[in-house]
């Protein structure tokens, strides 16, 4: 039973002979793969649009839009704030130098100092809630009265002394 | 600006209208807080209320009856959820004493419509205001009352006015958006109410003669009548307003808004604050450091009327259809007084001494200003602020 290793090569090669039209049935089949290929990757790309349109779409239509709110109400308070301090500092030394009553000076400082310690106690609650429109009239109807109490008080003292001189003109 | 005008606008449309009657079946109503509490002459009602709105009327039997209702139309559910959880509320009674705590993270009630003022020109506005002088004519009791009932409409028309919007004229429909939010309170009128208010609004709708002790601070405050001598009220910012005090001690400290119908059998404290009084009865006494009182009119027998100041500004009229005895003692107070003007009492002596005095000592009815460095101005109708400083 011996057997020339040969002849068994020569069987494979008959084997291995491809039909004639072999080559564009190759093609067809290639042609038809890749379309599949091409078909699937469309799905996923429309998939992860719709996927982020939707991500963005319910976060934009369910969430409240924070940052937006909040930024312009903390820069518009800010900018009040910085407005009605300095209009205060410039009352205050303006009261300062037309008072001549000691007692009267000390008892609106403290008067201050205690709604400054409000308002430090407001600007905490701000703090947390920046977009609690309560919190913020309470904000600036304290600087309010602040500036408004100094504006009186001189107004007061102004009518005071103009009669006073008017009295020792009589006198 | 235009965001925040927009959301400000938002926020403040939804909530003005909050309270006001509707003629649609709103989809979602929560019951927030639904509970009923007995009562003896010995119980205690403990109430903390801060960013809430609050109706409280008296409560036709023995019982503290409080019931808080949310309702919505036309919101997401994620909105409403959300306005649901700001709502904190808790009520318990222990030892006879009923604590009700109410906490709103944003507050609900249409006071927000002064935002306008917070953010819009408020400083302008405010200083152009110091600057106007005109007469202030005498306003009869019936013109006060008038005045305190329509205290929240006059605020609402001035933001209406600011925002120029028109208010609302057509009917709501089932497709409308509409949150309103209402807590009522039902209290018997022989218990010890002691209330600590932040940030609150809170309507009395009937007379309130129970014994109170009032810590208020930003809130707004009106009463029909209310009266019992040991009542204790501490009036911090915000705004006040009664037909009437009965009896009792009330202490305002730089208070925007303090209007009385009637006072009597009252201590008056008051600090930076503006106070305009219908009518004085009997037994009141007022101390004050730097207020702005507009005394109106007297009762027939007001008997003795007192007022302690300092740097205060007493606008008064005088009594009408009575004879009167007015006595001003103190120094350095500039008197406008029946076509008198002028200083009387030196700054530079400090002593106090009778300065002027009007009608004979021997009358029963007697107002007597101790006054220093104040500024006095007397009038029969209407009173002349002289001019522009």
């Amino acid at each position: 039973m011996k057997r020339d290793i040969r002849d068994l090569f020569k069987e494979e090669d008959e084997l291995k002979s491809l039909p004639e039209n072999y080559r564009k049935e190759f093609l067809e089949k290639l042609k038809k793969q890749s379309k599949k290929k091409v078909t699937s990757f469309s799905w996923l790309k429309i998939a992860a649009v719709l996927l982020i349109a939707l991500t963005v779409g319910f976060s934009l239509f369910y969430n409240n839009p924070e940052e937006e709110k909040v930024s312009p109400i903390i820069a518009q308070v800010e900018a009040v704030e910085a407005e009605y301090l300095k209009n205060i500092e410039v009352e205050w030394e303006s009261f300062v130098a037309l008072a001549d009553d000691e007692i009267l000076i000390s008892r609106f400082k403290k008067k201050l100092e205690d709604l400054d310690t409000d308002y430090q106690e407001i600007s905490v609650k701000f703090k947390n809630e920046s977009d609690n429109l309560v919190v913020i009239e309470a904000l600036v109807e304290n600087l309010q009265t602040r500036l408004q109490i100094l504006k009186n008080i001189q107004k007061h003292i102004k009518i005071l002394n103009q009669k006073n001189e008017q009295h020792e003109n009589i006198i | 600006m235009r965001t925040l005008f927009k959301l400000i606008l938002l926020i403040t449309v939804q909530v003005l209208h909050a309270q006001k009657p509707s003629n649609i079946e709103m989809e979602e109503i929560h019951t927030i807080y639904d509970e009923s509490f007995t009562t003896d002459a010995n119980t205690t009602l403990v109430l903390n209320l801060s960013n809430t709105a609050a109706r409280i009327y008296k409560s036709k039997d023995d019982k503290v009856h409080i019931k808080y209702t949310m309702e919505f139309n036309n919101y997401r559910k994620k909105i409403v959820e959300s306005s649901l959880k700001r709502a904190i509320v808790s009520g318990k009674k222990e030892n006879n004493k009923i604590t009700y705590t109410s906490k709103s993270r944003n507050s609900k009630y249409y006071r927000q419509y002064q935002m306008e003022e917070v953010l819009v020109g408020r400083l302008g506005k405010m200083v152009d205001s110091t600057n106007k002088i005109k007469p202030v004519i005498r306003k009869s009791l019936d013109s006060i009352l008038i005045q305190i009932n329509l205290s929240e409409r006059k605020r609402l028309r001035k933001f209406y006015g600011t925002f120029k919007i028109k208010p609302r004229v057509k009917k709501w429909k089932k497709s409308d958006k509409l949150q309103i939010t209402r807590m009522v309170i039902y209290i018997p009128e022989n218990i010890h109410v002691r209330a600590t208010l932040e940030n609150a609004q809170l309507i009395f709708l009937d007379d309130f003669i129970n014994r109170a002790t009032i810590n208020s601070r930003n809130s707004k405050l009106r009463f029909k009548t209310i009266g019992h001598e040991l009542n204790i009220f501490d009036i911090d910012n915000g705004y006040f307003n009664a037909e009437a005090v009965t009896s009792g001690s009330y202490s305002f400290a730089n208070t925007k808004e303090v209007t009385i119908g009637r006072l009597s059998n009252s201590l008056v404290n008051s600090e930076f604050t503006k106070i305009e009084l219908g009518e004085i009865g009997k037994n009141n006494k007022v101390v004050d450091f730097n207020s702005k009182y507009f005394i109106y009119n007297f009762s027939n027998d007001f008997g003795a009327f007192n007022l302690d100041t300092d740097y205060t500004e007493v606008n008064l009229f005088f009594p009408e259809s009575i004879d009167y005895y007015i006595e001003t003692f103190g120094y350095d107070t500039v008197h406008y007084s029946k076509g008198f003007t002028g200083v009387i009492g030196s700054p530079s002596k400090y002593e106090p001494t009778k300065m002027m005095t009007i009608g004979k000592e021997t009358n029963p009815n007697k107002i007597k200003i101790n006054t220093t460095h104040g500024i006095i101005r007397l009038g029969e109708d209407s009173i002349d602020f002289g001019k522009k400083n």
